[in-house]
């Protein structure tokens, strides 16, 4: 439904999206998952014809953007980053508004009101002007004027920032329920419990580069499989597990870390007993012990060198 | 629906539920014109339609009767003033009254000054709750003193040898002699011994040829640069009222920020991207363009009729007799504003430059095209740059209409210009706004 190959923008000499390609299936829910400045609002910008890309190829909805942007435009939805909204309009004068853009008129065009209203809950708040709507309303109104004339793609730009949990597990709800439906959606985020909660496969994007790609076990595996183990061990003893570890498929030797002793092993439930086992002889205690299995926000900070929460 | 027409709905809706806005657009002229109503008109916004002659007191001077009433007679031909002759008391009680708007109070052997070269110092009462009133009979009178004494030192120059003070007799002489009464005029000579009389006849001759060569109005209100002035009969500078001459420049002058106001909107959509939403839409740049301009000019056209409507209702301002030139001239001008704001609107990147740009271009428009002053008032140079400005042809075609009390034939010229300038501003508009769309620079 959308492929990208090769993809470059450049915003003067200062390139933004470097050589970038993916494919997204029809139906999918594809996230497009990087810190702030990674390209993310850049690729969508050429995605839906806003910006001409410098290099490369981009299809959509099976419309080249660049030969054919009208194709493009007629078959896909955007949602800014903003609130793109007309504030000192009503909901429903929004709402209204995009429609009859598209087209819809009369009663067609009431109805696919009502329905979107009810979808994202603001049927009570219509007549209500946009400027005294909560962020968490301003969101969900702004997601339902990209969907007023039906689109085939859908491109969802970090459609949850800034607004409260409760908020954003609405409007993650009725993404999934849209994707049910069977709607194709381009989903960025720079939350990465988002992109993993929500998306079927998810494209990790980092100074304007593709970092990795897959689903989410396919992107656990590019960074190993190999378990953390922490735990508490008089200082007496490091000396003694090091040599022993190496037998329980230790990687590399332990090292202390902020006072705990930090075990890289192949498998964690496998040497779990074995060190239980090596502590008992010795009479000695597990304290505060720890498993760690590979995660998405390891995978992260490896690709990106830089934690999720610090983006935010 | 067209996609223009869900546009230009969705503007004027905002605009409608803008109610700052609107207050500012539309309320705030009319507010405006109001006030300069009450600072012309004398306090009472229904009272006084038109301007009336101000009321205006003399005293003193003690000049013949026949002086006096020529005096009056001259001052009240310029349709400016009502005058009324009482003494120096009275004059003073009139103006604190407010029944006079000023009183002159002119010194004792008023005639004698003039002639023999005295100086000649006139006291000037102003009534202070109609300053402008009273600033105006200053402006005027000072203005005129200065043209009476600049003849009068030319005169002087020419002919020394006519010295009245020098003329022997001449006190008793000139008082028959100037008295206007054949009779005296005739005693007077008549008790000549014949070389006063020749010498009387000199400078008399030589008196009239000189202020008929000077014959040009003491006191002119408005300069006559353009002929048309001349030609028409119907309506005079004297029957025009002040409202006639700045109400259709302040209109259009608001007009102006109306439709730049629109046109900021524009950036304002860029900003909150809700231009990027109307991009990725089923719309193109070419519509987007032309909805707002459309907008612009329903806006500005409106705003400018409502400002005549409402002066022609509270201030008589001379529309009645040709509503549709008038509604033809405002939709041309809204239209040519609408193009001019939106092509500066397409060179520039942000609102804030926009807003600079367009203040600037609106102030140096208004003061070269003649906002701020009858179009009819300006001279050679201002005209030549003035030309150049769309708010001149529009101020022009409102000086003809509501001024002169012409007809639509009278503006065809004008609203052609303004409909030249309308479609050559929005072709380039649409065009840079397609070449910056291409260029990815509208996001
Ligand atoms: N119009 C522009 N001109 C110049 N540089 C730009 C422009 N827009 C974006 N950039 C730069 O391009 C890079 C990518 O920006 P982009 O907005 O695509 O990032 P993003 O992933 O959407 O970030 P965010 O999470 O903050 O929205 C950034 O370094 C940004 O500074
Ligand atoms: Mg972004």
């Amino acid at each position: 439904m959308i492929s990208v190959q090769d993809l470059v923008k450049k915003y003067g000499s200062f390139v933004a999206v470097d050589h970038l390609s993916f494919e997204v299936e029809r139906g999918e829910l594809f996230g497009l998952l990087g810190p702030n400045g990674a390209g993310k609002t850049t690729t969508i910008s050429v995605l839906s014809t806003l910006l001409p890309a410098d290099g490369g190829t981009v299809v959509v909805a099976g419309c080249d953007v660049g030969r054919d942007p009208g194709g493009v435009r007629r078959r896909i939805g955007m949602v800014p980053q903003e609130i793109a909204l007309y504030e000192d309009l009503s909901a429903r004068d929004n709402l209204r508004f995009w429609g009859q853009l598209y087209g819809l008129s009369g009663s067609s065009l009431h109805t696919r009101v009502d329905e979107l209203l009810e979808a994202v809950e603001l049927t009570e708040h219509g007549r209500q002007r946009v400027s005294r709507f909560s962020g968490g309303m301003k969101r969900r109104l702004n997601l339902a004027a990209g969907l007023m004339h039906g689109p085939e793609v859908l491109f969802l730009d970090e459609p949850t920032v800034g607004i409260d949990a409760q908020a954003r597990s609405k409007i993650l709800d009725l993404i999934r329920r849209l994707n049910d439906d069977g709607l194709t959606v381009l989903y960025t985020t720079h939350y990465l419990e988002e992109a993993e909660q929500l998306c079927d496969r998810i494209g990790v994007i980092d100074q304007g580069r593709l970092a990795a790609l897959g689903d989410k076990d396919e992107l656990i595996r590019q960074i190993g499989d190999e378990d953390t183990i922490r735990f508490v061990l008089p200082p007496e003893a490091f000396d003694d597990l090091v040599a022993a570890a190496a037998a329980w498929g230790a990687i590399g030797d332990p090292e202390i870390r902020r006072g705990r002793v930090v075990l890289r092993v192949v498998d964690g439930g496998r040497a779990l007993p074995q060190l239980q086992a090596w502590l008992e002889a010795r009479d000695l205690p597990l304290a505060h012990l720890e498993i760690e299995r590979p995660n998405l926000e390891n995978l992260y900070l490896n690709l990106t060198g830089r934690a999720l929460r610090e983006t935010t | 629906m067209p996609p223009v027409i869900t546009l230009v709905r969705k503007d004027l809706l905002r605009q409608v539920r803008d109610v700052k806005g609107l207050l500012l657009y539309l309320i705030a002229p009319l507010f405006l014109t109001t006030i300069m109503g009450m600072a012309f008109g004398g306090g009472s916004i229904f009272g006084e339609q038109r301007i009336s002659a101000i009321p205006l007191a003399l005293a003193g001077g003690d000049l013949p009767e026949e002086m006096k009433e020529r005096l009056a007679e001259g001052l009240q031909e310029t349709e400016l003033f009502a005058v009324t002759w009482t003494d120096t008391a009275t004059a003073g009680r009139l103006v604190e009254r407010g029944d006079a708007k000023a009183a002159l109070i002119l010194p004792d052997r008023l005639g004698d000054r003039f002639f023999t070269g005295e100086d000649v110092e006139i006291g000037l009462l102003k009534d202070p709750n109609s300053p402008v009133k009273a600033g105006l009979v200053e402006l005027i009178l000072t203005d005129a003193l200065r043209q009476f004494q600049a003849g009068e030192a030319a005169y002087r120059s020419l002919w020394p040898e006519d010295d009245w003070s020098r003329a022997g007799d001449a006190a008793v002489v000139y008082e028959d002699f100037t008295s206007g009464d054949p009779r005296r005029m005739l005693r007077a000579l008549r008790r000549d011994d014949g070389q006063l009389r020749e010498g009387l006849l000199d400078r008399a001759e030589r008196w009239l040829a000189f202020s008929d060569a000077m014959q040009e109005p003491a006191v002119t209100f408005v300069r006559h640069d353009r002929q048309e002035w001349e030609e028409s009969g119907t309506a005079g500078a004297g029957s025009a009222s002040l409202y006639d001459l700045f109400l259709p420049t302040f209109a259009v002058f608001f007009m102006m920020w109306g439709a730049a106001n629109i046109v900021r909107e524009l950036h304002r959509e860029r900003e909150n991207r809700t231009l990027a939403r109307l991009l990725v839409g089923p719309v193109s740049g070419r519509e987007i363009t032309l909805a707002k301009w459309v907008t612009a000019l329903l806006v500005g056209a409106s705003q400018l009729l409502l400002l005549l409507l409402f002066g022609w209702v509270l201030f008589g301002v001379n529309i009645g007799h040709a509503p549709l030139a008038v509604l033809l001239v405002a939709v041309a001008a809204g239209a040519a504003a609408a193009s001019v704001y939106l092509v500066l609107g397409m060179i520039v990147r942000t609102e804030k430059a926009l807003d600079a740009l367009t203040t600037v271009f609106t102030l140096v428009s208004g003061m070269i095209g003649g906002n701020f002053f009858p179009v009819d008032a300006m001279g050679p140079t201002l005209l030549f740059f003035g030309r150049a400005t769309f708010n001149y042809w529009a101020n022009r075609a409102y000086s003809d209409l509501i001024t002169h009390g012409r007809g639509l034939e009278a503006v065809v010229g004008e609203i052609s210009v303004l409909v030249a300038i309308a479609a050559i501003g929005l072709t380039l508009a649409m065009l840079l706004f397609s070449l910056r769309q291409r260029r990815g620079v509208l996001v």
